[in-house]
């Protein structure tokens, strides 16, 4: 009898030290990250190093912001870009779920697994043809452009979560409209988009990582400095100097992943949805 | 006939087709027509450093050159499938790990799983400084580590050792990786009926035998798309890799995805380039195929 919950304690003690290991793991690199950002610079080079910072110091963060970097016409650059995509991505990604769930039951699931295809192609494999194109249509060097090709990994999944959540709201509403009178238009935006707001905002806001993570198109379809976004800057200014200056270099990587964090703490459960269905569905 | 051509307008198929226009206009030009162009581009040579020599079709000249002209195209291939290989199956044991962790709690679940994911959902680009950092060879914090655990008897020059160059950028790619195996994995652990485990539990089952008789063969279907999946997704890997080593020292870290950019971006030769790509397409098409065949299957 006594034997029994010892051994159950003594395996959910060795089940919380595996736990704490893993998250000893995984956090330490954001924890470092941290440290390293707020670190005086003669600090940086100690060894054994310095766990805490002590003192703290936000020089690295004054000189990356005004003096190493553009930073805020290169943040800028990276909002119309992350803005222009969420945007592209929920008109024609809410016009697309709707018309899927409400519409079109012929051949709407192969329309649906057409759009998530598109994620299943590499951005690098794309590039090369994107280029060309761009280039042949005078959008490259231009937001657009980039816009457009970052909304190509950003939409498929938003009509996917957006057909979720319009099939969660019953059509009984957009029925009443039309029976008093609405056209099928009226009923979209007047009944069934404003219930759907939630859906909207969470999935711009998706969007909105998608095309604050992309590297890859960026880096190749910009070419001018005026229009460079925030990561592809990060990478020329710190990346390969002869002397790398690792305090700066982490504040900037830590004012990046600020928005992501943010909204990540709001979002997760979209964001699992998201991935799940970029996952199971393409 | 005519009521049921009624009925069928009435659903609007017309409004429904025009509303989804936009987006199907949007991905076949952001999707069909790169496809077909590099298609195009495979059987031309379009070299943006010799313009003079563009030849709008010279049939299988490219594929050709890269099966023959190529040195290091074996090599490549192999690096990928290595660094494939080795990420796939530890991203995948750690995402597992993960998941049933995630299964066995029940008040910190939300907090663990956010914690988790933290590395998955943070921009790639800030992460990668920040393991280049970490790696660094006489201040990097991996190997003050690694030393003080014994695990090394010198400090390592990680990125510049041909024969260790790869190390850490499969470790970032785990690391940053692992959670979204996890998120599918605790998704298809979810899917197994509750009274399977019940019955095992009648029938005297261990924890143990649990895992290896309920959970492995209800999992399997989702483990083959996973690891499909996650291979597809791996080969096309790109952003640290390049960051950190641009596919050097030599070509001991050039995967596909690289090798790829390097012919393009490097030597500007887009005709070569495309060959790659669509053979490339092509392989993802016939994976697509069984990952669709695989999902078919379990529904």
């Amino acid at each position: 009898m006594l034997m029994y919950p010892l051994r159950e304690r003594l395996n959910s003690a060795l089940f919380a030290l595996l736990i704490a290991a893993l998250l000893v793991v995984i956090l330490f690199p954001l924890f470092w990250m941290i440290s390293t950002s707020f670190k005086e610079q003669q600090f940086l080079s100690a060894l054994p190093p310095q766990w805490i910072p002590n003192p703290i110091t936000l020089k690295h963060y004054d000189n990356a912001i005004f003096y190493e970097m553009d930073f805020f016409v290169l943040l800028k650059n990276s909002f119309i870009v992350a803005v222009g995509t969420s945007l592209l991505a929920i008109f024609c990604g809410s016009l697309a779920a709707y018309s899927f769930s409400r519409y079109i039951i012929v051949g709407s699931e192969y329309l649906l697994v057409f759009m998530l295809a598109g994620q299943m192609f590499p951005a690098v494999m794309m590039v090369v043809p994107f280029f060309v194109i761009l280039r042949d249509f005078h959008l490259l060097d231009t937001y657009l452009g980039l816009i457009i090709a970052t909304t190509s990994q950003a939409l498929p999944f938003a009509t996917y979560l957006l057909k979720g959540f319009f099939d969660s709201l019953p059509s009984d509403l957009e029925e009443a409209a039309m029976i008093d009178g609405c056209n099928r238009l009226k009923a979209f935006y007047k009944i069934a988009l404003p219930l759907a707001l939630p859906g909207l905002i969470s999935t711009a806001l998706m969007s909105f990582i998608v095309a604050w993570d992309d590297y890859v198109f960026a880096l190749t379809l910009i070419t001018s400095d005026a229009r460079r976004t925030l990561p592809v800057a990060m990478v020329g200014s710190f990346v390969g100097e002869f002397a790398v200056k690792w305090g700066e270099m982490m504040s900037v990587s830590l004012l990046m992943s600020l928005p992501v964090v943010i909204l990540f703490v709001f979002l997760q459960k979209y964001l699992i949805q998201g991935i799940t269905a970029g996952a199971i569905k393409g | 006939m005519t009521v049921k051509l009624k009925a069928f307008l009435a659903r609007g198929p017309v409004f429904g087709l025009l509303l989804c226009s936009p987006a199907l206009l949007l991905m076949a030009f952001v999707l069909i027509y790169p496809l077909l162009r590099s298609i195009s581009l495979s059987f031309q040579r379009m070299n943006l450093v010799y313009p003079g020599l563009n030849d709008p079709f010279v049939g299988l000249e490219n594929y050709i050159r890269l099966f023959t002209l190529e040195p290091y195209f074996a090599q490549i291939l192999a690096t990928t499938a290595l660094f494939v290989i080795v990420t796939v199956l530890c991203g995948f044991s750690l995402g597992f790990m993960l998941a049933l962790i995630l299964q066995r709690v029940r008040r910190t679940r939300v907090i663990l799983q956010a914690l988790f994911l933290l590395p998955y959902v943070l921009p790639s680009v800030a992460l990668t400084l920040l393991w280049m950092w970490m790696f660094n060879p006489t201040f990097g914090v991996v190997n003050y580590v690694l030393k003080e655990l014994h695990l090394i008897d010198q400090y390592k020059r990680w990125f510049v050792d041909p024969n260790l160059a790869l190390v850490p950028l499969m470790a970032i790619t785990v690391w940053k990786g692992g959670a979204f195996n996890m998120i599918i994995l605790y998704a298809g652990l979810q899917n197994i009926p509750v009274e399977l485990y019940e019955a095992a539990s009648i029938d005297g089952g261990s924890a143990r035998q649990k895992f290896r008789y309920v959970t492995l063969p209800q999992m399997r279907p989702v483990i083959t798309v996973l690891l499909l999946l996650s291979s597809m997704y791996l080969m096309q890997f790109f952003t640290p890799i390049w960051i950190l080593t641009r596919g050097g020292p030599g070509f001991s870290t050039t995967t596909l995805s690289i090798y790829i950019y390097r012919i393009a971006f490097e030597r500007y030769d887009f005709g070569l380039a495309s060959a790659l790509g669509t053979l490339w397409f092509l392989f993802l098409m016939i994976v697509t195929f069984i990952i669709l065949r695989l999902s078919r299957r379990r529904d």
